[in-house]
């Protein structure tokens, strides 16, 4: 029993290293979001079913956890093997999978924000290696950071499956009804949070309208999203096109009238 | 045009040889991301192909260069190859001209940073992955193994073909090119154009995957029942989860209140739902 | 009218275009910086950056003043970024002070390329060459109101008080 649990938390661990580590060391392809990660760790658990399905609800979850600018909140891949080890070998409900990634993923989060503290203390072998024109020594540094930053990843998450996940099913297990059906719920709100958080990036007010009609082609229409997608594409292309014909007039227009110094008049467009 | 003076500067076979050497090791720019010098590392380990064909080796020049790239650097990664490739160029440039003015080369990177990371986060985070998830996660809700790999192409074959393209365009066509995407209005409409696709997306995600139903219940006299969700679906079907969405976005983008309050708020929110059997 | 005069040794990035114009209520953004005022390729870059959502004006240290001085200007409230403390202080002595509503001192000093062991460093974010200090002082002493804060949602901190430490 014992040698059952380390060996799928050393396989869990197994997960993180290669989607965490592999998606900084392959040109950020996101192999740590939920819907990849999800799959790989429930493969190695024996039930693939379950990885893939909980992927797909954490994406929706995660996918406003972008950490745009340096600042760090919550670490997808985390909190995807957390879950679903929790959901496969604690035998927990999927939807208490899905609530209880959010705080899995806040202390992966503050791992992050750890390692890039720690892994700070280089910049002066950095430096010294550039220094010298130390080349081996540059390399060396580089794939070695990248190493020991995922490594710490792979224990983190070995120890915290090798102690936590049992004794969570047994506490989850234990919270009365309410609190359990409410958890459940946060599986169908927490995406709101995801696309707010989306939202603030994207939108324009100009532009809003555009989110209205995709909702109402999903939720009225009952389009698949690969459908409202190529709907979206084809409205974005004849937009575009027109944009382009409309900056060329307005262009045309601005160079003939112009007698003003170029500075002068972009001073005054500014101030208008 | 844009296009004619992109094709005008030709690359030569060493160089070319030299940038598809950039391009793999710019892949790994990522791997030792720490605060000091956050990209720095990958940003040096990916120009060494160009330092080392162009600087004769044990020279000042050579070491003067390596020390001016371990430092502070992150663009978007995608895109941030246009500033490896321009760099890469100007380093060419330093190591055949003395006179060639080298504080120029980390001018032009600190002022692409900024700049080139505000439309590569939102186009690849905001855009690309969540087109690529929406997708995808309608095979992952049914069990289909294709999510992953749906998943995994739609957004890195755009990406990473933009990776080299960008590579080529900033060794080729230099500095010019941002004043001409500039102000042949490209940039902005093409960002424009994006900005929708991805507002569809987010609205039709947010009906199909924000749900909410209530089991409110209103008995009133003579057996009869109101069912309150009947009526708030008669009013607007999804009333509830738009209105939701649309408040945390005001609560993220009006208000600033962190997203990870946000996620905590809504979990509350959801515990005190099923407290009051609202849900 | 000038919102805040912010110093951001990257100028305008991701952050400062996306999240403080909305905060700050301002859709003017001016970037007096002397060196970016004679490049025409990051002046483009700097306009690139806010993607639309704000208008963008470049300008060398002196130029922005006057700028500023400009009757229709002062009525416009304005967010107005600058790269070095020595800057945001001839601005502020240019203008005597009026206009001003705050100097947030956010990011400066992280690859100016002036060595690390000749700057004091105020916080990760803060390094200060002897010049910055002597301006940032100049402004403390001669009244403004100098915080430091980096994104909208971080708490505004009193810039005399991180000097203190």
């Amino acid at each position: 029993m014992s040698n059952n649990i380390i060996l799928a938390a050393f396989l869990c661990g197994l997960a993180e290293f290669i989607c965490y580590g592999g998606d900084w060391l392959l040109g950020q392809n996101m192999a740590d979001q939920p819907i990849v990660v999800g799959p790989l760790v429930g493969l190695l658990l024996g039930d693939l079913q379950t990885g893939i399905i909980l992927g797909a609800m954490l994406e929706a979850t995660f996918i406003g956890a972008v950490n745009v600018g340096g600042a760090v909140s919550l670490n997808p891949s985390v909190a995807t093997v957390l879950a679903v080890a929790y959901a496969i070998i604690g035998g927990g409900d999927t939807k208490a999978a899905v609530a209880l990634a959010i705080p899995m993923g806040l202390l992966g989060g503050l791992l992050e924000v750890g390692t890039y503290v720690l892994f700070s203390l280089f910049q002066d072998s950095w430096t010294d290696a550039a220094d010298k024109a130390n080349e081996k020594k540059l390399i060396w540094l580089h794939y070695g950071v990248w190493f020991a930053r995922s490594l710490v990843f792979f224990v983190a998450v070995f120890i915290t499956v090798v102690i936590g996940v049992k004794p969570v099913a047994a506490f989850i297990k234990s919270l009365p009804s309410f609190v359990e059906n409410g958890l459940g719920l946060t599986g169908g709100l927490l995406p709101a949070a995801g696309f707010a958080m989306l939202l603030s990036m994207v939108w324009e007010k100009k532009l809003a309208v555009w989110y209205f009609l995709g909702f109402i082609l999903v939720e009225y229409v009952k389009l698949p999203l690969l459908a409202v997608g190529i709907i979206g594409l084809v409205f974005a292309v004849v937009f575009a096109f027109y944009d382009k014909d409309i900056f060329d007039l307005k262009h045309s227009k601005t160079d003939t009238n112009s007698n003003k110094s170029a500075s002068q008049q972009e001073e005054e467009d500014f101030l208008s | 045009m844009t296009q004619e003076s992109a094709t005008n500067n030709k690359i030569s076979p060493t160089d070319k040889k030299l940038l598809r050497k950039l391009y793999l090791r710019s892949l790994t720019i990522g791997a030792p991301l720490q605060y000091a010098n956050e990209y720095g590392s990958g940003f040096e380990y990916s120009l060494l192909p160009f330092i080392d064909h162009y600087y004769k080796n044990g020279s000042e020049e050579k070491r003067q260069a390596l020390k001016r790239h371990i430092v502070f650097y992150n663009i978007t990664q995608y895109v941030g190859t246009f500033c490896q490739g321009l760099v890469a160029s100007m380093e060419k440039q330093a190591s055949q001209h003395k006179d060639y003015d080298v504080s120029s080369i980390s001018a032009v990177k600190a002022s692409l940073m900024g700049p080139m990371s505000g439309i590569g986060d939102t186009l690849f985070w905001g855009i690309l992955r969540v087109i690529a998830a929406g997708v995808a996660m309608t095979f992952g809700m049914q069990g289909n193994i294709l999510a992953p790999f749906v998943f995994l192409l739609i957004y890195n074959i755009p990406a990473q073909w933009c990776r080299w393209e960008m590579t080529k365009l900033g060794f080729s066509v230099g500095s010019e090119y941002i004043t001409e995407m500039y102000s042949s209005g490209l940039l902005t409409i093409f960002t424009k154009a994006a900005r929708t696709l991805g507002l569809i997306m987010l609205g039709g995600m947010t009906s199909s995957l924000v749900q909410f139903k209530t089991k409110l219940v209103f008995h009133v006299g003579g057996g009869q029942v109101i069912n309150v969700q009947n009526i708030l679906d008669s009013l607007l079907k999804g009333l509830v989860p738009l209105l939701i969405t649309l408040g945390c976005y005001w609560l993220i983008a009006k208000k600033h209140i962190n997203f990870t309050v946000v996620i905590l708020g809504l979990i509350i929110f959801c515990i005190l739902l099923s407290a009051l059997g609202i849900a | 009218m000038i919102k805040e005069l912010r110093v951001d040794d990257r100028l305008i990035h991701g952050q400062v275009a996306l999240t403080w114009p909305g905060h700050l209520g301002t859709s003017h953004i001016v970037v007096a910086n002397d060196a970016a005022s004679k490049n025409e390729m990051q002046q483009s870059a700097l306009k690139m950056s806010v993607q639309g959502t704000a208008k963008v004006l470049v300008r060398d240290v002196d130029g922005a003043i006057k700028l500023f001085q400009n009757p229709k200007a002062k009525s416009i409230p304005m967010f107005v970024v600058v790269n070095q403390v020595k800057d945001a202080e001839r601005i502020y002595s240019g203008l005597n002070g009026q206009q001003i509503e705050r100097i947030n001192i956010a990011n400066v000093g992280r690859f100016d390329g002036v060595d690390k062991n000749l700057k004091t460093e105020i916080n990760g974010s803060i390094l200060l060459t002897t010049a910055d200090k002597d301006a940032a002082n100049k402004l403390l002493n001669s009244g403004a109101n100098v915080v430091h804060q980096v994104i909208p949602t971080d708490k505004a901190e009193k810039f005399s008080n991180l000097l203190k430490e």
